[in-house]
């Protein structure tokens, strides 16, 4: 092998990752301080490729919203809809995004004065809903609703939720932690990278740089499990926890608000389609709790069902992923659009 | 420690480096075997012992069989060395099989045997025929005793051919051993491009493409008849990538350390017939039991019914040596079955009048099915799984369809290779050092997979074994 030939090989070969990547990674956003929520967001303007799962280009507007420019520039009503991931839902484009589609039925539906407007993140929980619904609503005007997405009871119960994020504790009371938002590393990085399209080197080294973990010592296989089992809270200390978070979350806004639960139904498991949702009965005490503080509750159980049951086709899941499996597609986007419209059109009435 | 490792790479460097400097034979081989003793013990230390055995076993039978004339003494050398390599094998990888299995012939009889505990030792399978191999050579006087204990402890334990082969021929290695095999420019360059290859083959294709397939057979009932195939041929895909490319790796390994190791794939896929196949598919393995088994039981001069016999035998053995499990005896019935067939077809029948391509292709298409149906048995957790799923592909079965795109694309991309391959033109592919083109492509494929590395360890199929 001649030295000139590696030296030629590194440089087509980093022309060949550099090409291959545009079209199939991940990209990576820039952050900005943002004044209105007191807080870093993704850079406005700034787009996201994603392709790990689904296929999907995003757009950021201001103030971490996705697929419109500006918020406070639209007139007539909005609806406010939170979430995590599955409101972020890089996997689809933005006009297939829970939102704008629940946007579009309302205007099909003669309420073309109404524009609805998604928040979400990755590892959001209902304790960071506390905290910028007050911040939301000071420099968005004209909002008449709050719908919170939730897929999962992590968002919900206590210590469960994503470390990095806001939390509610419970001991040694019972509180509410903010997240810390901490200035971002490397801005001036991240904008290279992003201009540069070297955003497959910056992933890498990110990896690298949170993963890496070398281990030289000798091994010693264990080949019985060992099953520890965490204690789960009681029914009447979830119940406390619940009505402390709920009563927070109420006092934040005079708006109606809606619990949107989208449990992972249906599902492939042992090689059938289940219906069952493992999650059920937790989230009918937390709909209890729910109205005893004036806050609404919405299942999309029997939607995603029916609708697997006349289409065979599921919510959930990409062709690059797995059927059932994942974020919502983009007919898991529209049935929680047009859920939550139903739910409008019948407070109106 | 496995190749995909991080600390594999550290490590591999360091060894390099070292025996690169030093040109003393000895310190070199007690390096390297130091090296494989903390390769293995990095697994599990408390199975050092396991190495120990043949090592001080098989030097001292080895040296008694050369220099002892006596036939029955002999024979009892023999007998010892291969029932306690076989014994150890036996219990750990079989004990609990054959409890199971005898505990259902008990359950009328309400009865029923405990089993064990056990830990599979990781690559008993493989240096346990390496080392049985060197007996049985040295017995049958087709090579000498081994006089220097440093050279035999490093056969045993080489760690490049520890965990799952090649299974390299004593006399091979051995001679390689005898003599200082340097550190030079070739070496280092053949064993990064097999080893690149290798673990390109490994981690790019074989764990990505194995998501997908691991999902399929988990929840294969669910699934129509399309997804079904596409699964299978993407099994036999994941088997293929998973085995040569460890086997790539091991001997890249090999050659960076100044040693050359047996070629162990050669296009299996490309195979007309079984016994082809069985010439390009884990070649160490099938010359081994050829030449360890079914040559003694009496190979092929035995008559037409005692031939069919030793092949059958002999697959048996082959589909146990796998697995403990049913499914393994079984593919390795199919195969003896298939090799049967095919000895008799080739025998009785005269397809001459057929276009030669076309026969070339019916024999590929036969043989390719077989082959993968072979590999469903291999995969699937009982018997009853491997025929239900069978039974998907061949009568057209509704479910959910499931064509995941990266499966269709290395299965295009290999259709094309092995096309490319068979013409016998442009062999771009094989990446001889020489090319220009050659560096490029092997620094696009760590890019590859440093970027798109799997969420998940994956480890190696035939490291199970």
């Amino acid at each position: 092998m001649k030295f000139s030939n590696i030296i030629i090989g590194f440089i087509l070969s980093f022309i060949f990752i550099w090409t291959i990547s545009y079209f199939f990674i991940d990209t990576v956003m820039p952050k900005e301080w943002e004044p209105q929520l007191g807080r870093y967001t993704p850079a406005a303007g700034s787009q996201k490729r994603w392709r790990s799962e689904g296929w999907a280009t995003s757009n950021m507007g201001k103030y971490e919203i996705y697929g419109i420019p500006d918020i406070t520039k639209i007139d007539g009503k909005k609806i406010a809809i939170w979430g995590d991931s599955f409101i972020e839902a890089n996997q689809v484009a933005d006009q297939e995004k829970t939102a704008q589609v629940l946007t579009r039925i309302c205007k099909a539906n003669g309420i073309g004065d109404t524009t609805s407007f998604g928040i979400g993140r990755s590892g959001l929980n209902t304790v960071d809903y506390i905290f910028e619904i007050p911040k939301y609503e000071k420099f968005v005007n004209n909002i008449i609703a709050h719908y919170i997405v939730i897929a999962q009871t992590d968002d919900i119960i206590p210590e469960k939720q994503n470390p990095s994020h806001s939390l509610l504790v419970t001991k040694p009371e019972l509180s509410l932690k903010e997240e810390k938002d901490l200035p971002p590393r490397n801005k001036e990085l991240v904008y290279f990278v992003v201009k540069s399209e070297l955003h497959f080197l910056w992933r890498f080294l990110v990896d690298v740089y949170q993963n890496f973990e070398i281990k030289f010592s000798l091994g010693l296989i264990n080949n019985h499990s060992s099953d520890i089992l965490t204690p789960t809270s009681s029914e009447q200390e979830l119940t406390k926890a619940w009505s402390f978070l709920l009563n927070n979350l109420r006092d934040k806004t005079h708006l109606p608000i809606f619990f949107v639960y989208c449990p992972h139904v249906p599902h492939i498991n042992n090689g059938t389609v289940k219906f069952n949702d493992k999650e059920k009965n937790i989230m009918n005490m937390f709909s209890k709790e729910l109205a005893n503080h004036d806050i609404g509750f919405i299942d999309l159980s029997n939607v995603f069902v029916n609708y697997y049951q006349e289409t065979g086709n599921f919510p959930r899941g990409f062709i690059n992923s797995k059927p059932g499996e994942g974020h919502f597609n983009k007919n898991g986007h529209k049935l929680i659009a047009e859920t939550i419209f139903k739910s409008i059109k019948n407070k109106d009435q | 420690m496995a190749y995909t490792n991080i600390e594999f790479i550290i490590f591999l460097v360091i060894i390099i480096s070292f025996i690169s400097i030093v040109k003393n034979n000895t310190i070199k081989k007690s390096t390297l075997l130091i090296a494989s003793y903390y390769f293995y013990a990095y697994w599990d230390y408390r199975f050092l012992f396991l190495l120990f055995i043949p090592t001080i076993l098989d030097f001292q039978i080895g040296r008694l069989l050369e220099y002892t004339s006596d036939l029955k003494r002999r024979k009892l050398l023999l007998f010892l060395s291969l029932a306690i390599n076989l014994g150890v094998l036996g219990f750990f990888k079989y004990y609990n099989f054959f409890i199971n299995s005898m505990n259902t012939l008990f359950v009328p009889l309400n009865f029923e045997i405990g089993t064990l505990s056990l830990i599979l030792p990781i690559g008993i399978s493989f240096y346990t025929f390496r080392v049985m191999s060197y007996t049985i050579d040295v017995y049958a006087r087709k090579t000498k005793a081994c006089t220097n204990f440093l050279d035999f402890a490093l056969f045993v334990a080489f760690f490049p051919t520890l965990l799952a082969g090649p299974i390299v021929r004593a006399s091979y290695l051995l001679q390689q051993f005898k003599e200082y095999q340097p550190v030079n420019k070739v070496c280092l360059a053949e064993g990064f491009r097999l080893f690149v290859i290798g673990l390109f083959l490994k981690v790019f294709i074989a764990d990505k493409i194995g998501s997908f397939v691991n999902f399929y057979w988990e929840n294969f009932t669910a699934f129509d008849s399309k997804t079904t195939w596409l699964a299978a041929i993407a099994y036999s895909l994941q088997i293929y990538c998973d085995f040569a490319g460890y086997s790539s790796m091991a001997i890249g390994v090999g050659r960076l350390l100044g040693y050359d190791l047996n070629t162990n794939f050669n296009f299996p896929y490309l195979a007309t017939d079984m016994r082809d196949f069985w010439r390009r598919w884990h070649i160490t393995l099938s010359e081994w039991i050829r030449d360890y088994i079914y040559i003694p039981l009496g190979g092929s001069r035995k008559g037409f019914t005692r031939t069919h016999a030793n092949i059958f035998v002999s697959m048996i053995l082959c589909g146990l040596w796998h697995g403990a499990a049913w499914t393994f005896i079984f593919w390795g019935i199919l195969h003896g079955f298939a090799l049967i067939v095919n000895r008799v077809w080739a025998r009785h029948t005269n397809t001459s009048m057929l276009p030669l391509k076309i026969k070339t292709f019916a024999d590929w298409l036969i043989t390719m099915l077989t082959i993968i149906v072979g590999w469903i048995f291999f995969r699937s957790s009982s018997i009853e799984q491997a025929m239900l799923i069978i039974e998907k592909m061949f009568f057209p079965s509704p479910g959910i369809s499931f064509i995941q795109p990266f499966a269709i694309f290395v299965i295009f991309s290999f259709s094309v290779i092995h096309i490319i391959e068979w013409l016998n033109v442009y062999k771009i592919h094989h990446l001889y050092i020489d090319r220009w083109y050659t560096p490029a492509i092997l620094f696009s494929m760590i890019w590859l997979l440093v970027i798109f590395y799997p969420q998940e360890f994956s480890p190696f199929i035939y490291g199970n074994f």
